[in-house]
C-alpha cells in the first residue's frame, strides 16, 4: 500500500535532496579550472562539505530505511488487524512518479549513501596533496550523487538518465591520471561497452513507452500483474532482452568484463566505489525491473548462463593472480557473475543480499588492500615442533566427504526450515542452497585435509553458524524487498539449467581441490598459464581493435604532444 | 661480463624488511657527473634536478648569489669547471629564464583544462605525471637524452607502433617474475616456483599465447628453442644480434635499465637471498629481457648497426658536459653549500678548545642518560628531552645498538636479521617469556630458570599451540574467501561483518596497526609485556661469557660511553606506526634491517645488565657503577611517544629515576609533536596520533625525508643547536679514540648507511620514475613482496611521491649527505685512504666530509686537499 502522509514523503525526501546537494556541490565547489586546482584551505573546506554532505545523506538514508522497516515488518508481523502488502512512497510530480521508494530502493540507497560516505572519508587523507584532488572529489561527488537519485528513480526514464549521468561520472573518475595508457584503454573500453548499453536502454524505454504508455515502474508493474502467461506480447520479450543486455554491459559480464581488471591505474577508492556501487547497477537494473522481466523466462535464462559462465571464468582466474587489486578485480567478476547467475534463475531476493554483502566486503577489500603485507605476517605459521599437531584429521577421506556433507546439509535444510523459508518455493533456491553447502563443503575439506582436526572442528562449527546467518539474511531481505519483485514461475527449462550450472560449479570447485594438490598433470599446469592470462580475451579484444602500426605523431592530439615535449625538457 | 653488469644494479628489499638502497651503488666508483653521462648511454635515467626547482627555491632564498659563487669556485678549483667559462650572473641567467618559461607554460596549461594535473608538473619534476618508468622513459626520449646510445628494440617500436611494445615487453616480466616470487597471493600457484627464474620462464614462456595473440608471432616457440641456461641463452642471444663483444655488456645493461624494478629484485635474488638455487636469477632476468627484445627484432626486421655506435667508456665520460647540467650542478652545490653554513654557524665548538686529559674534566653524573638511534628523527625528541631536563645526556648510536642479532619469533625455526645489511647476524636471539619479578641485577643464572613462571605448564609452549591455532585458523580462512566455490558463499554470509569493519575503521574506531599485530598472535594480556628477547641466549652454555662481553665491549667503546655511567641508562629504539601501509618497514629501523628497534634495545640492554658481564668489563676498563641500570626503551617516530620494557625488572631503588623520566618524556612528545606538526600541515598536535591509527593516511610522517647532514662529534657541540630532524647525529669523542679505530667503523659503517638514505630520497626525488615508487594511491601490493603501480608492469623500488612532497612542495629537499666530524683531518684522511669505496665516494661527490679541528672546519676536496672554510 502506497504511504501518502506528509511524512512519509519526508522520509524520501530527505536523502533525495541531500543527493542533489551533493550534486550542486561537486558541480559548483570544484570548478574544473586548474587554477583553482592547488591544494589550500579552500579545497579542505570543500572537501570537508562534500564529506559532511555524504555523511548526512547516509544518515538520512539509514533513518529513512529503518522507519521504512519499523512500517513494513510491524505490518508483516502485525497480525490480521491491519492489511497485508508492499509498502511503498511514491513522490509524484506532475502526475509522473518521480522517486519510488520500496524495499528494493530503500535498502539500496542507504547501502550506496553509506559507501558514498566511506568513499569521500577516506579520500580526503588518501589524496592529500594530489592535485588532481578537487577534481576527483567533483566527480565522486556527481557520480555518487547520480547513483543515489537512480536507486530511487521512480521512473525508468529517470533511471537511465541517472545510469548515463554514472557512467560518466566514472569516466572521468577512471582518467584520474589520464597520462596512464592502461588507465586510457580501461576508460575508453568501458566507455564504448556503456553506449551500447545506453542505447539498449533507451530502446527498451521505447518499445516500453509504446506497451504501457508510461514509464513509471509502479505502473508498468500493475499492467504487466494482469497478463496471464499466454498473453504475453513479443514486445515485452523484446523489451525484457534490451533490460537485460543493458544491465550485461554495466556489470562486467564474460566476454565485456575486460575493463576491469584494468581500472587499477585509478585511485585505490575509485576501485572501491566502482566495485561496491557502479558495476552492482546491472544488477539491481534488473532487480528493479523485475516484474516486467518474469514473462520472459528466455531472456533470463540466457543471463543465467551468462552469469555462470562468467563466475567460473573468473573464479578460475581469480586463483592465479598475484596482484591483491587484480585478484580482487576478478573476484568481482566472478560474483557480479553469481548475482546475474541469480537474477536469472528468477532469485531476486537472494541477488539483493548479495549485492548488499558484496559490497560491503568489497569495498573493504579494496580500502585495506595495503594490509596485504601485514595479513602475510600473521598467517606465518610457527613451524617448531614443540606444538605441531598431526597435520591430517584420523578419518579417512570418503568419511570425510560423508561427514561434512551430512553436517552442512542438515544444517542448511534445518536453518531453512527454522526460519520458514520454503525453500522448493523460490525460484533457483534449490541451486542457491547447493551453492552455499558446497561452498562451505569444499572450505571444510580443504581444512580438514591441510590444517589438522582442531581448525576442522572449528570450521565445520562455524559454517553451521554461516548456513543459519546466510540464511537469516535471506529471510530479512527477501521479506523487505519480495513485493518489489517480479516472480519467475518454474519451468522444467530452468530446472534443467540449473542442473548444468550446479555440475559445472562442482567442476570448478574439483578444480580447485586437484591444484591445491599439486599433482603432476601437464595439462593442468598449461590451464594454469591461460588461466593466469584471463583466457587471452583483453589481449585478443585489443588485438583485434588495434592495427600493429600506427603513426603515431599524426594521431596524437597536438596538445598532448606539447605536454610531453614539455615534461620531457625538465 | 655478468658480474661486471650486476655490479652496476642496485638490490631492492621484500617489504617486511624493506630497508634504504642507494640506486645509484652500482655506479658510485664514478664521479657524480661521469656516473649521469654514464647512465645516459643506455637509460633516460636522471639524477639532477631541474633548473625550475631551484628558481623556486632560490625565490624563496633557500640560496643565493654568495652560495652560487662559493659553488663556482669551488668547482673551478677541483677543475670541474675550467676558470672563467661561468660566472654567477651566467647561472642565475639561465635560472630565472627556465623560471619565466615555466610561468609561460603555467598558463598555458591553464588554457588547457582537460588535463590540470600536468600543471603541476613544473612543482616537482617527478610528479604522478610520471608514475611508471615505462611511461618516463618512453616521454623522455628523443631532443632530451642526445646522448642515449643504445635503446631496445622495444623501445624504437613503441614510437611507430599502435601496441606500445617497451610497455608489453615490462608487463610480461613483471607478470612472469610475479608468478615465480608470489608469496601467496595466488591460490593457485605454479607449480615451477622452485627452479631458478630461467628455467621458470622458460617453461611457461613456451606455454604462455599472449605475445603470440598480441602480435609477437610464434614467441612461444622461440622461447622452447632457447638453450636451457641463463648464461647460455643470454650468449646465444647476443649472437643473434651480432652485438660486438666490446658493447655487451652495455647492451645488457640497456636491458636491465628497461625492467629496472624486476632487475633490482632479481638483483637481489642473486646476492642478498641467500638462496642458492637463485644466484642466477638476475642473468636469467637479463636473458627474458633479451629473448624478447631479439624476438621483436626478428618479428618486424629491426636490425642494429653497431659499427655506427663509436662508443669508448672512457672517452666518453671525458666528453665535455653540457652548459646546463653544469649550472644544475652548480645549484645543487649552492643549496648544498648554504645549508652547510647554516649548519656549521649554529654548532658550538668553543667545548672542543680545552683538550684536557679525560681525568681531568670531570663531569657532573647525569641523572639519565639515553641512547638513541642515529636516525634524524631522533634529533627533535632528543633535543626536547635535553632542554627540559639539563641532568639528562642523550647519545646517538646505530640503533641496533651493536647487538648483531638473529631474531627468532616464538615457535619458529628461522628469524630475520635485524642489523644493517652491511653486517652478518653472529647471535641468534630467541624471542620468548622473560621472567618476572626476579630483578637482574642480584639474580644469577638461577633467574633464567623458568620453574617460577607457572606450575607445571609452559606458558611460551601454551603461546605457540595458541598460535598455530589462531593463524591456522586465519590461513583457513583466507582460502575460503579466495576459494574458487567458496568465496560465493563466504560473501553472502559474512557481508554484514565487513559493513560493521567498513564502519568501524572509517571512524577510527579499529584498526590494524603495523606495531605488535602479528607479535602477540597467542598471548595472554598478562604476558605481553613480558613477551621480548629470551635470557636463554645469554646462558653461557651457548654463549661464553667472554664473547659477551666482547659485544658489550665493543659497544660501548664504539658508543663512546666507558666513563660515565648515569643511574638509569636507557637504550632507546624506534619504531613507526601506521596502518594499511605495505611500505611500514620503510619508516622503521634501517639500522635494524627495515624492522623495529625493540629486540636490540631489550637485548642489548640485558647483556649490560648481567653482572658476570659487568665484572668481565671491569677487567677490560670499563666500570660500570652497581647502581647503573640498563633499559631498553622504544621510540614511536609517528606519535612521538616514548616507552620502556622490562619494568617490573627494574629494582625498586630506580622506580624514582623511571617515574622521573617518563614524567619529562611525556613533556619532550608533546613539544616534539608540536614542532612536528605544522610540517605535515596540521595545527592540532593531535593530529599526529590520529595519522598513526587512520587507513586512509598517506602521509603518516616525514620519514627521513629532513637528512641532509650527517654530524659525528660530541653532543656537546650540537646540543644548543636546533638541527630541525635534519641530521643524523653519531656520539664521538676524538680523545677517547687513540687509534682512531671507532672513527673508522663510524665512516665505514653508519656513514655508509646514511649515504644510502640519503641516496634513495635523493633518486627518488630527482627521478621518481626510475628509482621512486610513483603515487601510493594507485600502489598494488604484488605477491606480499613488492609494489606495482597500477595494473602491473614495473616493480617499484623506491620512495612514493607523498613520502617526499605535499601539494608540489618537496618536504625533502634534494642535497647529497654532508658528513661533518669533529676530528683531526690526519686522522679522517687516514680512514679515507684506507677504504677505497670512501675515496670513491668522496672524490666523485657522491657526499662530502667536513672536519672539525679545533675550532676550525675544514671541507674535504677531491684527493686529501683539505680546504679551510670561514664561518
Amino acid at each position: 500500500m502506497g504511504l501518502e502522509s506528509g511524512w512519509a514523503s519526508t522520509l524520501v525526501a530527505c536523502p533525495a535532496i541531500l543527493a542533489l546537494l551533493l550534486f550542486a556541490t561537486g558541480v559548483a565547489a570544484f570548478p574544473g579550472r586548474p587554477q583553482s586546482e592547488r591544494t589550500g584551505t579552500a579545497l579542505t573546506r570543500r572537501i570537508g562539505w562534500v564529506t559532511r554532505l555524504t555523511a548526512c545523506q547516509a544518515v538520512a538514508a539509514l533513518v529513512s530505511l529503518t522507519v521504512w522497516a519499523w512500517v513494513h515488518f510491524g505490518r508483516l508481523l502485525g497480525g490480521t488487524s491491519l492489511p497485508k502488502g508492499d509498502v511503498f512512497v511514491e513522490v509524484v510530480v506532475a502526475e509522473q512518479s518521480l522517486l519510488l521508494y520500496d524495499g528494493v530502493s530503500a535498502l539500496m540507497l542507504a547501502l550506496v549513501s553509506s559507501i558514498g560516505w566511506v568513499i569521500c572519508r577516506f579520500s580526503v587523507r588518501y589524496l592529500h596533496g594530489e592535485s588532481g584532488q578537487a577534481r576527483y572529489f567533483r566527480w565522486t561527488a556527481i557520480t555518487i550523487a547520480a547513483v543515489s537519485w537512480m536507486v530511487i528513480a521512480g521512473n525508468l526514464a529517470l533511471f537511465v538518465a541517472c545510469w548515463v549521468m554514472t557512467s560518466i561520472g566514472l569516466h572521468h573518475l577512471l582518467l584520474h591520471y589520464p597520462e596512464r595508457p592502461a588507465a586510457r584503454r580501461a576508460a575508453w573500453t568501458i566507455f564504448i561497452i556503456s553506449r551500447f548499453g545506453d542505447v539498449a536502454l533507451v530502446t527498451a524505454s521505447v518499445v516500453l513507452l509504446q506497451q504501457f504508455g508510461t514509464l513509471d515502474f509502479r505502473e508498468m508493474f500493475t499492467l504487466v500483474a494482469a497478463w496471464n502467461a499466454d498473453t504475453v506480447p513479443l514486445a515485452a520479450n523484446v523489451s525484457a532482452g534490451l533490460l537485460i543486455v543493458g544491465a550485461v554491459t554495466k556489470s562486467a559480464q564474460f566476454p565485456l568484463h575486460t575493463w576491469l581488471p584494468l581500472t587499477m591505474e585509478t585511485p585505490t577508492p575509485v576501485s572501491a566505489l566502482m566495485h561496491a556501487g557502479i558495476v552492482n547497477a546491472g544488477g539491481y537494473l534488473v532487480i528493479r525491473a523485475s516484474p516486467l522481466l518474469a514473462d520472459a523466462p528466455e531472456s533470463l535464462a540466457v543471463l543465467a548462463i551468462f552469469g555462470a559462465m562468467t563466475l567460473l571464468y573468473a573464479a578460475v582466474v581469480m586463483t592465479t593472480q598475484t596482484s591483491v587489486k587484480k585478484r580482487l578485480a576478478y573476484s568481482t567478476i566472478a560474483q557480479m557473475g553469481f548475482m546475474m547467475l541469480q537474477c536469472g534463475m528468477g532469485a531476486f531476493s537472494a541477488a539483493m543480499l548479495h549485492i548488499l554483502a558484496h559490497s560491503a566486503y568489497k569495498a573493504h577489500a579494496f580500502l585495506g588492500s595495503g594490509d596485504a603485507v601485514s595479513d602475510a605476517a600473521r598467517m606465518v605459521v610457527p613451524d617448531c615442533g614443540r606444538a605441531t599437531e598431526s597435520r591430517v584429521g584420523r578419518l579417512a577421506a570418503p568419511a570425510r566427504v560423508l561427514v561434512t556433507a551430512i553436517v552442512l546439509v542438515a544444517a542448511m535444510a534445518g536453518a531453512f526450515v527454522l526460519l520458514g523459508i520454503d525453500i522448493a518455493s523460490k525460484p533457483g533456491g534449490g541451486l542457491l542452497g547447493s551453492v552455499v553447502v558446497l561452498g562451505l563443503g569444499f572450505w571444510n575439506l580443504h581444512t580438514a585435509t591441510r590444517f589438522g582436526p582442531v581448525t576442522w572442528m572449528q570450521t565445520m562449527t562455524l559454517s553451521v553458524a554461516l548456513c543459519l546467518v546466510y540464511a537469516a539474511s535471506f529471510a530479512v531481505v527477501d521479506a523487505a524487498v519480495v513485493d518489489g519483485v517480479g516472480t519467475l514461475r518454474t519451468t522444467t527449462v530452468s530446472f534443467v539449467l540449473s542442473a548444468l550450472i550446479l555440475f559445472a560449479i562442482i567442476v570448478g570447485g574439483v578444480l580447485q581441490v586437484t591444484f591445491s594438490q599439486a599433482l603432476p598433470t601437464p595439462w593442468l599446469h598449461e590451464f594454469r598459464i591461460h588461466a593466469g592470462n584471463g583466457f587471452y580475451v583483453e589481449s585478443l579484444i585489443r588485438r583485434l581493435a588495434t592495427p600493429l602500426h600506427r603513426d603515431r605523431a599524426s594521431s596524437k592530439p597536438s596538445l598532448a604532444a606539447a605536454r610531453n615535449d614539455i615534461r620531457n625538457e625538465r | 661480463m655478468l658480474a661486471d653488469v650486476a655490479e652496476k644494479i642496485a638490490p631492492v628489499w621484500p617489504l617486511k624488511d624493506y630497508i634504504a638502497v642507494n640506486p645509484f651503488a652500482g655506479v658510485s666508483n664514478r664521479k657524480f657527473l661521469d656516473a649521469r653521462s654514464f647512465l645516459k648511454v643506455f637509460s633516460d635515467c636522471e639524477t639532477l634536478m631541474p633548473l625550475e626547482y631551484y628558481a623556486k627555491r632560490s625565490i624563496r632564498h633557500d640560496f643565493g648569489d654568495a652560495e652560487i659563487l662559493s659553488a663556482i669556485s669551488e668547482f673551478r678549483y677541483t677543475k670541474i669547471l675550467p676558470d672563467d667559462s661561468l660566472g654567477v650572473d651566467d647561472v642565475i641567467a639561465t635560472m630565472e629564464g627556465a623560471h619565466v618559461a615555466d610561468h609561460a607554460r603555467r598558463n598555458f596549461d591553464v588554457i588547457d583544462a582537460t588535463d590540470a594535473a600536468s600543471s603541476a608538473a613544473f612543482e616537482c619534476s617527478t610528479n604522478s605525471q610520471c608514475p611508471t618508468n615505462s611511461q618516463c622513459s618512453k616521454n623522455s626520449q628523443g631532443s632530451t637524452n642526445s646522448r642515449r646510445l643504445i635503446r631496445t628494440f622495444a623501445e624504437t617500436l613503441s614510437e611507430s607502433h599502435a601496441i606500445d611494445w617497451a610497455d608489453f615487453v615490462v608487463d610480461e616480466i613483471g607478470k612472469h617474475c610475479a608468478a615465480h616470487y608470489d608469496g601467496g597471493q595466488a591460490a593457485w600457484a605454479s607449480p615451477w616456483k622452485d627452479l631458478p627464474l630461467y628455467e621458470f620462464w622458460q617453461r611457461t614462456a613456451a606455454r604462455d599465447r599472449n605475445a603470440h595473440i598480441l602480435g609477437l608471432t610464434n614467441f612461444h616457440k622461440f622461447v622452447a628453442d632457447l638453450p636451457s641456461t641463463a648464461d647460455a641463452a643470454i650468449t646465444h642471444l647476443l649472437n643473434r644480434l651480432a652485438v660486438p663483444e666490446h658493447l655487451a655488456a652495455m647492451v645488457l645493461l640497456c636491458q636491465a635499465y628497461s625492467v629496472l624494478g624486476w632487475s633490482a629484485w632479481a638483483k637481489y635474488q642473486s646476492a642478498w637471498s641467500g638462496d642458492p638455487a637463485r644466484q642466477d636469477d638476475l642473468a636469467g632476468l637479463l636473458a627474458m629481457r633479451l629473448a624478447y627484445d631479439v624476438a621483436l627484432g626478428e618479428r618486424f626486421g629491426l636490425n642494429m648497426h653497431w659499427s655506427d655506435i663509436s662508443f669508448v667508456d672512457a672517452a666518453h665520460s671525458d666528453a665535455a658536459v653540457d652548459r646546463e647540467t653544469l649550472i644544475r650542478l652548480v645549484l645543487l652545490r649552492a643549496s648544498e653549500i648554504s645549508l652547510r653554513n647554516e649548519i656549521i654557524a649554529s654548532l658550538d665548538v668553543s667545548k672542543e678548545l680545552p683538550t684536557l686529559a679525560p681525568e681531568n674534566c670531570d663531569k657532573a653524573r647525569p641523572a639519565v642518560q639515553m641512547v638513541f638511534c642515529i636516525d634524524v628523527r631522533s634529533e627533535r625528541i632528543r633535543r626536547h628531552l635535553e632542554t627540559d631536563w639539563p641532568e639528562l645526556e642523550t647519545f646517538g648510536f646505530a640503533g641496533f645498538f651493536g647487538m648483531p642479532i638473529r631474531y627468532i619469533p616464538v615457535g619458529q625455526s628461522g628469524g630475520t636479521a635485524s642489523l644493517p645489511v652491511l653486517l652478518q647476524p653472529s647471535i641468534d636471539v630467541r624471542e620468548g617469556l622473560r621472567c618476572s619479578g626476579q630483578p637482574p641485577l642480584n639474580g644469577s643464572t638461577h633467574a633464567l630458570s623458568r620453574e617460577s613462571l607457572d606450575d607445571g605448564a609452559d606458558p611460551e609452549d601454551s603461546i605457540i599451540a595458541k598460535r598455530v591455532s589462531i593463524r591456522l585458523w586465519r590461513k583457513s580462512w583466507k582460502w575460503f574467501q579466495t576459494s574458487v566455490v567458496g568465496c560465493f558463499p563466504f560473501v553472502e554470509s559474512t557481508g554484514p561483518l565487513f559493513a560493521w569493519k567498513l564502519l568501524g575503521r572509517s571512524l577510527r574506531w579499529t584498526g590494524q596497526t603495523s606495531v605488535g599485530a602479528a607479535r602477540l598472535d597467542g598471548v595472554d594480556a598478562s604476558f605481553q609485556s613480558r613477551l621480548g628477547p629470551s635470557e636463554e641466549t645469554l646462558h653461557t652454555d651457548h654463549w661464553p661469557v667472554q664473547e659477551q662481553a666482547d659485544v658489550a665491549e665493543g659497544m660501548l667503546r664504539n658508543l663512546g660511553m666507558i666513563e660515565t655511567f648515569a643511574r638509569l641508562v636507557v637504550l632507546c629504539g624506534h619504531a613507526s606506526q601506521t596502518d594499511n601501509n605495505p611500505l611500514a618497514a620503510g619508516l622503521d629501523c634501517g639500522a635494524c634491517g627495515g624492522h623495529t628497534g625493540e629486540p636490540n634495545a631489550r637485548f642489548a640492554a640485558m647483556l649490560l645488565n648481567r653482572p658476570m658481564v659487568r665484572n668481565v668489563l671491569k677487567n677490560r676498563g670499563i666500570t660500570i657503577p652497581t647502581d647503573c641500570v640498563f633499559v631498553g626503551g622504544l621510540h614511536n617516530t609517528t606519535t612521538d611517544e616514548v616507552s620502556l620494557f622490562d619494568r617490573d625488572h627494574i629494582p625498586a631503588s630506580h622506580h624514582d629515576d623511571v617515574a622521573m623520566l617518563l614524567d619529562r618524556a611525556r613533556l619532550a612528545t608533546v613539544r616534539t609533536r608540536a614542532e612536528r606538526a605544522p610540517l605535515v600541515g596540521t595545527a592540532d598536535a593531535n593530529d599526529l596520533l590520529r595519522r598513526a591509527r587512520d587507513w586512509s593516511e598517506v602521509q603518516p610522517e616525514w620519514g627521513l625525508a629532513g637528512n641532509a647532514a650527517f654530524i659525528v662529534a660530541p653532543r656537546e657541540m650540537t646540543r644548543h643547536s636546533s638541527l630541525d630532524g635534519r641530521s643524523f647525529l653519531h656520539s664521538y669523542e676524538h680523545k677517547n679514540d687513540f687509534d682512531s679505530s671507532v672513527l673508522e667503523t663510524i665512516m665505514t659503517a653508519p656513514m655508509v648507511v646514511a649515504h644510502w638514505i640519503n641516496m634513495q630520497y635523493y633518486a627518488s626525488t630527482v627521478d621518481n620514475g626510475h628509482f621512486g615508487s610513483g603515487s601510493k594511491t594507485v600502489h598494488n601490493v604484488v605477491g606480499n613482496f613488492g609494489i606495482l603501480s597500477g595494473n602491473g608492469g614495473d616493480l617499484q623500488t623506491g620512495l612514493p611521491l607523498q613520502s617526499l612532497q605535499a601539494g608540489g612542495e618537496f618536504q625533502y629537499a634534494p642535497m647529497r649527505l654532508q658528513s661533518i666530524i669533529a676530528a683531526p683531518r690526519d686522522s679522517i684522511q687516514r680512514v679515507i685512504t684506507k677504504h677505497p669505496l670512501l675515496q670513491d665516494l668522496l672524490n666523485g661527490q657522491w657526499m662530502h666530509v667536513i672536519a672539525i679541528e679545533n675550532d676550525s672546519f675544514f671541507q674535504y676536496a677531491p684527493d686529501g686537499d683539505w680546504v679551510k672554510l670561514e664561518r
